[in-house]
């Protein structure tokens, strides 16, 4: 975690960070990255301490750190390398001190929802979908009635693939990381990815067992939650990685905790976490990585349709370029426009809180205009939150590029 | 097809931007990659092309440059040519009258536009929003800042133009709607302008200020996203001519700039991707053969048909020099010459004057052949198929020349078509 620390000293205080800052733009309640990051960094002294697993609490000098949305960009523009969100994501913990409100308590356990809700989903639904409850949500708990909440899907993915029947004659086997939205929400998302593996020789494996990534935890503060959310994941997936499979994941920002965030920002540096990163792939790098191998099955038949493309702030911060763009141009009668919009403003769970439903909204605003004004058939976005942000913002329906590759094959119909 | 691209530009200042989109347009796959955004947001936004030679301001852009290379055969414009600066430069601007961010200037006959310290600067092309500053015109100024605005200095601007013999005195204004602000950025003020109700309240308070027959120079701080739309409009309300002045970074205008190419790159079909620095590199002992680049769980390889380096000198981490003064390329290891020498001591102490006086490039940099390509130690090209272009080359003082830009934007232009 030093490393993270000491890349402030290379600020040389050029503020590009705060020009590229989406959330800044719209609200004075966040001052920029810059201020909040490197430049108030150097009061927090006693960090270290505070955010350490067993360390004492103590107060932030600085309580703007709560309006950051994590979206990163800060980090991506830096022409210095200093690590703005990560630094900025530590000094939110130690602000919050592990106190965290009932409501973000709730939201930053999407499996634990998942798990409550599933059963009940009808009814759970009629609630979500129902404004004057929301209204009464809103009140008591802070979450805003007209944040983009999605419906359960009253099926979980895991209770898919126990029945799903495995393909012989695979020429390789991927473990595949679902991710608290894929089986709640969208189980419908990863039965595609598991036959678009499947159609390129994959034997898919789901692990059993597959519990939250922790990042709701991370983003809202609560550091030693969301270390326990980590090792209990790692867990689940260190004995694929250790028999060799590469780990695919549909989540862009789960998968990236996995990659990087557990071992760059919860510091957990023990053997597991390494092991489990050196093998993850998102699912698209997976997909374009099969064709650098001339190994991607290329029948694609034509899908005639106008689509934007977001690639998500997390999408960005995989460092792995723009791979659904990659393949979406293997598909004949595509038309894909790269969107230069920065940020949908969901930032996971921020956008759903109603002191900053507003600003996520006003964050998102361009991207919206600039999805609306290619005249889209249909949008695709490879992170779940950003999906549902950007159909609630737009009007335009939002994908996950997978269901696209899937209408390509012939798996479905888009 | 392949899956690899035709080529990939490491850096995106104004080098890297015009070699990324020179090589895109001319159908060839395009991986543009940073380390972060720099030298566009923290310059003035305009094209500097030749603004100093041989002691003295130069008018003639184009023609001096001609001058400079026959005197100077190690000058990145003698590796470049003349004739593709000035292709480069008419592409340029091409392309941002596509972006709809149109330059003016020629290249030939040099702008003469105030600085941010109200001292007459030669350039050759800036964006439509400077151009009524020109100073080669005797209207008088008035210099238009904010009290919270503390990148920008009317009485200074006004002062030292006024000294240079262009009439001119301040006004300091607040910013409606942010008299509770103490300090602020310049990218809230752009987008404040950006917005026609607050340009008629500035407008409305600035207005009464106003004596006939002057013009208005205000910090380029003149709308993010709807410039042109704001210049327009504060013009028509005002009833004079507008014209921004560049102010500390970061740039606004720079930033338009930045904006433009990475929408026009990106509306082309070229990958961009900041914000993960290259840390290595394939090769076949002749050729790159790929770039690895940082990414989230291991190091990847982009792999490539050729390669632009344009990651800038000193000042932007393309050249480090350690505290033995050693300099090195930070990605490809190449060999720098005219390395930093320690400055003249008196009495131990450095001599800031002795050092920048002192003649002949005093900047690290890249030698390179006649394609551009960087040379090894023997003086041949490292590898075929890698090239340089702008800070990072070496043989110029953009700084004292003014010559910057011309030189980012030329030898992209010639490395985007390598």
């Amino acid at each position: 975690m030093l490393d993270v620390r000491l890349t402030l000293d290379h600020c040389v205080k050029c503020n590009i960070c705060t020009t590229a800052c989406p959330v800044a733009a719209v609200t004075p309640l966040f001052p920029g990255p810059k201020y909040v990051g490197p430049q108030a960094e150097r009061f927090r002294l006693e960090l270290e301490p505070m955010i350490a697993p067993e360390g004492p609490e103590a107060p932030s000098p600085d309580h703007s750190i709560d309006y950051c949305s994590g979206c990163g960009i800060c980090s991506q523009v830096c022409p210095q390398g200093v690590k703005i969100a990560e630094i900025n994501t530590r000094a939110r913990a130690a602000y919050v001190g592990g106190q965290l409100p009932l409501r973000n308590q709730l939201i930053a356990r999407p499996d634990l929802l998942g798990t409550l809700g599933t059963p009940f989903a009808p009814l759970a639904n009629a609630t979500l979908s129902s404004q004057p409850l929301r209204g009464v949500v809103e009140s008591v708990l802070g979450i805003h009635a007209e944040a983009p909440l999605p419906p359960f899907a009253g099926r979980t993915f895991q209770q898919w693939a126990s029945r799903h029947r495995r393909v012989r004659n695979a020429v390789r086997s991927v473990a595949y990381f679902h991710g608290c939205s894929t089986n709640y929400y969208e189980p419908g998302l990863g039965a595609l990815t598991v036959q678009v593996l499947e159609h390129n020789g994959c034997r898919v494996i789901v692990p059993r067992g597959q519990t939250c990534c922790g990042l709701p935890l991370q983003s809202n503060g609560d550091f030693p939650a969301a270390r326990a959310a980590a090792q209990r994941l790692v867990n689940t997936l260190l004995p694929y990685a250790e028999a060799g499979f590469d780990i695919v994941a549909t989540s862009t920002s789960c998968g990236l905790m996995l990659k990087r965030e557990y071992i760059e920002i919860l510091g957990l540096d023990a053997p597991e976490f390494k092991i489990v990163s050196e093998h993850m792939w998102d699912i698209c790098e997976y997909l374009w990585h099969l064709h650098e191998q001339g190994e991607l099955q290329t029948d694609f038949r034509p899908v005639p349709l106008t689509m934007p493309y977001h690639a998500p702030c997390q999408q960005k911060g995989h460092g792995i370029g723009k791979p659904a763009l990659d393949l979406f141009g293997l598909i004949p009668g595509l038309r894909v426009a790269e969107m230069t919009s920065a940020c949908c403003g969901i930032a996971g769970t921020y956008g759903l809180k109603k002191e900053k439903y507003q600003i996520a909204m006003d964050v998102g605003a361009p991207l919206f205009a600039e999805i609306r004004a290619t005249g889209p058939d249909v949008a695709a976005c490879d992170s779940e939150t950003c999906r549902w942000q950007i159909t609630h913002g737009s009007g335009v329906r939002t994908v996950h590029p997978i269901e696209v590759l899937a209408a390509a094959y012939g798996i479905v119909d888009l | 097809m392949s899956a690899g691209y035709d080529l990939i530009v490491i850096g995106a200042g104004y080098a890297g931007l015009m070699a990324a989109l020179t090589a895109q347009q001319s159908g060839r796959k395009t991986l543009l990659i940073a380390k972060g955004n720099g030298g566009t947001h923290l310059k003035t936004g305009c094209i500097d092309v030749l603004g100093y030679h041989a002691g003295r301001r130069v008018d003639h852009a184009l023609r001096t440059v001609s001058e400079l290379i026959s005197e100077r055969p190690g000058h990145p414009y003698a590796a470049t040519g003349a004739e593709a600066l000035g292709a480069a430069l008419l592409a340029f601007k091409q392309a941002m009258d596509r972006a709809g961010y149109p330059f003016e200037g020629d290249g030939i006959i040099n702008l003469l536009l105030p600085s941010a310290l109200g001292v007459p600067r030669p350039t050759a092309l800036a964006p439509r929003t400077m151009i009524a500053g020109d100073l080669r015109r005797p209207t008088p100024i008035v210099v238009v800042g904010f009290d919270n605005f503390k990148d920008f200095h009317p009485a200074l601007i006004a002062d030292n133009l006024t000294a240079a013999g262009h009439p001119a005195r301040a006004v300091t204004l607040t910013a409606p709607g942010f008299e509770d602000e103490a300090d602020l950025p310049p990218m809230t003020l752009a987008r404040a302008f950006d917005n026609a109700p607050f340009r008629a309240a500035f407008t409305a308070v600035l207005g009464p200020q106003l004596r006939p027959g002057e013009r208005v120079a205000l910090p380029a701080v003149l709308g993010l996203n709807a410039a042109l739309e704001a210049l327009a409009d504060l013009e028509a309300r005002l009833g004079v001519p507008v014209f921004e002045i560049p102010t500390l970074p970061p740039s606004i205008p720079g930033i338009r700039l930045f904006n433009a190419f990475d929408r026009l790159l990106r509306a082309a079909g070229a990958r961009v991707q900041i914000g993960h620095p290259v840390v290595g590199f394939k090769t076949d002992g002749l050729r790159v053969t790929a770039v690895t680049g940082q990414s989230a769980a291991r190091p990847k390889d982009w792999a490539c048909d050729a390669v632009v380096l344009a990651t800038g000198g000193v000042a932007s981490g393309g050249i480090t020099v350690d505290s033995h003064r050693v300099a090195r390329e930070t990605v490809f290891g190449l060999p720098v010459v005219a390395a930093a020498q320690p400055p003249e001591t008196v009495n131990g102490m450095s001599a800031p004057a002795a050092y920048f006086e002192r003649p002949g490039p005093s900047l690290p940099g890249l030698a390179v052949d006649a394609a551009l390509r960087p040379l090894d130690h023997s003086g041949t090209a490292a590898y075929l198929n890698l090239y340089a272009a702008g800070t990072l080359l070496t043989g110029a003082e953009p700084w004292r020349e003014k010559s910057g830009e011309g030189i980012s934007l030329a030898s992209g232009w010639r490395t985007g078509q390598c």
